[in-house]
């Protein structure tokens, strides 16, 4: 089941997404990234528990990128599953996110 | 091991997890390695059913059909679109400044083949079929 959860480390803010990002919920992503955008200087968004995920996933990922770059906030996917790799690499993509992983 | 299923669904943004979870276990048995992003590919089309197939198609409904052949895997999704959509469903890059296209992107670097033909079950309507060729051989010797 698609959930978010925002914390606040002081040093910015780290969004766990976890299950499957569709059409459905993409839109319930978005809230939550907007959110976390509005409140911090950082934002890094965990998507080590996301098992699904499509276009319209990708693209709000993408539309947070933008908002960050327009905002001068720091942005990373952390941790991002196998999965959620495969389909950046297949969409050309996983040169264009600043991919971290966690110590 | 069945070798094909068929289901149909509400063409609601809802049913896309039904699809998920019908299918994800059938695929993991037929092409295990690449079981993820064949699913991807489907849920892609179905998804682009939910946004824009035209209110006069489908009842309301997606019916898919999967089949594992030993050479091919194939998906059908009847009703998909009009004749006079399929110009204009074309894949574009995700920084293109154009909206959309970007699941039709995946979906074709994914599938081996995707075609538009006539359902003949339904005048002015075109079926999606996607197709997944299969390494010669590559089913399991103690299948039933």
């Amino acid at each position: 089941m698609f959930e978010t959860t925002a914390r606040n480390t002081g040093k910015g803010i780290i969004l766990d997404v976890s299950g499957d990002v569709d059409l459905e919920v993409a839109p319930k992503l978005w809230s939550a990234m907007e959110r976390a955008l509005e409140q911090s200087l950082s934002l890094k968004i965990r998507l080590s528990e996301v098992q699904f995920i499509d276009s319209s996933g990708i693209a709000m990922l993408l539309k947070g990128l933008k908002r960050a770059k327009d905002r001068k906030i720091e942005y990373a996917i952390l941790d991002p599953s196998p999965r959620v790799l495969r389909v950046m690499e297949l969409a050309d993509l996983h040169n264009v996110f600043s991919i971290e992983r966690s110590k | 091991m069945a070798d094909e299923l068929e289901i149909t669904v509400a063409a609601e943004v809802t049913s896309l997890k039904e699809v998920r979870k019908t299918f994800a276990p059938i695929l993991e048995e037929w092409e295990p390695e690449s079981a993820d992003m064949l699913l991807l590919a489907l849920v892609e089309c179905c998804s682009n059913v939910v946004r824009h197939r035209r209110a006069s198609l489908g009842e309301g409904c997606i019916r898919i059909h999967a089949e594992r052949q030993p050479d091919v895997l194939r998906f059908r999704i009847d009703q998909f679109c009009t004749p006079e959509d399929v110009p204009s469903i074309k894949p574009r890059k995700f920084d293109s400044a154009q909206p959309g296209g970007h699941g039709t992107l995946l979906v074709d670097r994914i599938m081996t083949r995707v075609i538009y033909e006539p359902d003949v079950n339904c005048p002015d309507s075109v079926t999606l079929v996607l197709e997944k060729s299969l390494p010669d051989g590559s089913r399991d010797s103690t299948d039933v």
